[in-house]
């Protein structure tokens, strides 16, 4: 099929890409733009490894299409900590918490955690946690630690913990 | 255990060890690869791209049973941008993950055994070129009879299901009694006798299984070496590196240090890829046929096919109970659903009797387990392999004698306790046990006393003991090799290099290995680990995916280095096992 100019922005910056019309989203991140931290599970919308934000949502990038996303803003994992030093707070509690085993998930936990954080004015509860990581399947770690871990860091992000106490 | 909203509030493991803090031992520490991982950097099996790679896609059987009678692959090659095709007839030398066991072909050679057998690959310029040139690849059947029940396939001994097999379809037996089970029986109290079904579960790890080849082109020409083959490079998102080496070795007839297996960072495994599969032989000689990188990533449908999962079991349980709930003995007959291949059964079908007899003690056991080869999907090994599904019929069991005799579930096992520093009926050594110290804990935190009668229709509390065996320490292949190591390098600057093994399983060991260096105050060069989960011995290098096999760490170790090694670890005797230094 003919490919098609795709203009879209991916973590703040403009890209051009040409994209065959049956080419998914997650794909042309993937093997076009190498952005590899989205994953592809099952490509099929059950595993939710393929997770990232279009407009600030979290959205299946396999059961998108590329030319779907045209003038949109998309946000990968890669983005994630840019504005963070490198690492969001998320990854960090995530980190501490132990919450990444294979990490294969965790990309895509991270964007529907982070959309659930910066939609909720202080921390969330376990529960909106649950709910708002429902479409993402973990196979190693076991969803506790990660609940742990998003909770932690939305209570770290409206009242950023004093380390150097929390050392004593 | 659930964390409620309303609950206490979990508390934050300490941050230590963000940047510089020393690793000790004892303390807690952060992952070492979880935040490349977390960061999207990590470069798993299908995020490598190599110049000119050309995509490959196996046909897979529509037929559970089904004879080939050709394969006409000349269409497939006719069209733009297909470069090769292969079949079975290209590698036709059995291998199996167990080596009494060869039963299986990377692609079907003469014999489709399940839907989803592949019988053809194609490489092609891209993905959907290879899917369309699948649907060019003419295959004739004779459609066989398809065997799905083990106990009926096991009855059709003159309908073998796998070429390989020498008993019909009985692909292993084990019959193993301790003591006199029929005697312990007839004088038993209470018998329980009930027959268990275990479905089979699959992995379902994340991350599909994935495979990219390379050759390299040599000009050198060796002594009794094959320059036309070149070098060959496999990465895999394998469990069994080493495995991988030895049978594409076998299988593509290459020596083995022609090969080089590369394990990158793995998405979840669980044992789905603990063995070589039919992409890794298909990628490597698509690669050696048309000089070109390849890759095969599976899709999700194809991962099922693949399978390995947890054996399907029916099993026969008869137990004995003294007045008091004292378990007396055991007689287990149980069918296992193999599938079309081998894999881990012979394993498997040891494992559905042997590792029944902890925690419990008794005084008689007997087991005969078969496993029986299916037109199914291989079955293999998965987490706490071969143990689970006869510890649910047990612990049934248990349950109901509980019942029969009125006595306390908990209280039950409580007095089938093995104790510690002792053996089990079937002779395995146990040192310390905490089991009863288990059934404490669980019985106080689950207020079990006072929140199971209490507990509304469709709600109850059970509990159930098992137990796994370790520190075997025995290799699928017997050889006086290590089973797993780190390999340490100092550089002109007196710098470390560390060539270690990142399996998932032997991510402890990386640990282990930067905790005990901190330690080693006095030499800067240490150390090799031991870490008896791990089944591979790889070194990595620098490259980010870089995890190569076995005969390459040994043409790259040398004796100063081995011989240091040795030093370090008598110096610091408790910093990880020392097996072995020095490479045969």
């Amino acid at each position: 099929m003919t490919a098609r100019l795709l203009r879209f922005s991916v973590n703040g910056e403009p890209v051009t890409v040409a994209v065959e019309p049956q080419r998914t989203l997650l794909e042309v991140l993937r093997y076009e733009l190498d952005l590899i931290g989205s994953k592809q599970g099952c490509d099929k919308g059950d595993c939710g490894a393929c997770t990232v934000q279009i407009d600030g949502l979290p959205r299946l990038s396999c059961l998108t299409l590329a030319l779907a996303v045209e003038g949109r803003d998309i946000q990968t994992v890669e983005g994630l900590g840019r504005a963070h030093g490198g690492c969001h707070p998320l990854q960090d509690a995530m980190d501490r918490w132990d919450a990444a085993q294979c990490g294969f998930c965790t990309p895509g936990i991270l964007m529907s955690a982070e959309s659930l954080l910066r939609r909720s004015p202080g921390p969330v509860t376990r529960s909106e946690v649950r709910e708002a990581l429902a479409g993402n399947l973990c196979r190693c770690t076991g969803y506790t630690k990660i609940i742990d871990a998003v909770v932690d860091a939305s209570e770290q992000m409206a009242a950023p913990r004093d380390e150097t106490e929390a050392a004593q | 255990m659930s964390h409620d909203d309303a609950g206490s509030k979990p508390v934050a493991p300490s941050a230590a060890n963000t940047s510089g803090e020393p690793w000790l031992r004892g303390k807690h520490h952060r992952k070492v690869d979880a935040m490349a991982r977390m960061q999207g950097i990590t470069r798993y099996t299908d995020d490598i791209k190599l110049p000119g790679m050309l995509h490959a896609k196996i046909k897979r059987s529509p037929h559970p049973h089904a004879k080939i009678i050709s394969i006409d692959a000349s269409r497939a090659l006719a069209m733009p941008g297909v470069y090769a095709v292969v079949t079975g007839k290209d590698f036709p030398i059995p291998y199996g993950i167990i080596p009494w066991t060869p039963d299986e072909t990377a692609l079907a050679v003469d014999k489709a055994l399940y839907v989803g057998d592949g019988v053809a690959a194609v490489a092609a310029v891209d993905e959907d070129t290879a899917i369309d040139a699948l649907a060019a690849i003419d295959v004739q059947y004779e459609v066989l009879t398809p065997l799905y029940d083990p106990e009926e396939a096991l009855a059709a001994r003159d309908n073998p299901i796998n070429p390989y097999s020498k008993k019909g379809n009985l692909s292993k037996k084990v019959l193993l009694e301790f003591g006199d089970v029929d005697a312990v029986l007839e004088g038993a109290a209470l018998i329980v006798e009930g027959d268990y079904f275990f479905e089979g579960t699959t992995h379902g790890a994340i991350e599909p299984h994935c495979a990219v080849a390379m050759v390299e082109r040599v000009e050198r020409v060796e002594a009794g070496g094959d320059q036309e083959q070149g070098l060959l490079t496999v990465w895999s998102s394998t469990q069994v590196s080493h495995y991988l080496h030895r049978e594409l070795s076998r299988v593509l007839t290459m020596p083995a240090n022609r090969i080089r297996v590369i394990q990158p960072p793995l998405g979840g495994a669980f044992g789905g890829k603990s063995e070589p599969f039919d992409l890794e032989f298909c990628v490597a000689k698509l690669a050696l046929i048309t000089g070109r990188p390849v890759k095969l990533l599976y899709t999700r449908e194809e991962v099922f096919y693949s399978h390995r999962g947890r054996h399907p079991m029916k099993m026969h349980y008869r137990t004995g109970f003294t007045q008091d709930g004292r378990m007396l003995g055991i007689d287990a007959k149980t069918f296992i659903d193999g599938g079309a291949y081998s894999s881990f059964g012979l394993v498997t079908t040891y494992y559905s009797g042997q590792l029944l007899c902890a925690p419990y003690r008794m005084d008689a056991y007997r087991f005969l387990s078969k496993r029986a080869y299916t037109n199914k999907p291989a079955c293999g090994p998965k987490r706490g392999h071969g143990s689970v599904q006869p510890r649910f019929a047990i612990e049934v069991q248990l349950d109901k004698a509980a019942v029969a005799l009125g006595l306390d579930p908990i209280e039950l096992r409580r007095r089938n306790d093995l104790g510690s520093d002792t053996r089990t009926i079937n002779e395995f050594a146990i040192g310390s046990n905490g089991f009863m110290e288990c059934l404490r804990r669980v019985e106080e935190a689950s207020e079990w006393k006072t929140r199971r009668p209490t507990l509304p229709l469709g709600r109850g509390l059970g509990v159930a003991g098992s137990t796994y065996i370790s520190g075997t320490n025995y290799p699928i292949y017997p050889n006086a090799m290590p089973q797993a190591a780190v390999q340490v390098c100092l550089d002109r600057r007196a710098g470390r290099a560390c060539f270690r093994a990142p399996t998932i399983s032997a991510r402890e060991a990386i640990r282990c290995w930067r905790s005990s260096s901190a330690k080693s105050s006095g030499c800067r060069c240490l150390i090799f680990v031991c870490c008896q989960r791990t089944r591979t011995c790889a070194p990595l290098t620098w490259e980010p995916t870089a995890l190569a096999s076995r005969s390459w760490l040994a043409t790259r170790a040398s004796m100063p280095l081995a011989s240091c090694a040795r030093k370090s670890a008598r110096r610091s005797p408790n910093v990880g096992r020392c097996l072995r230094t020095e490479w045969p």
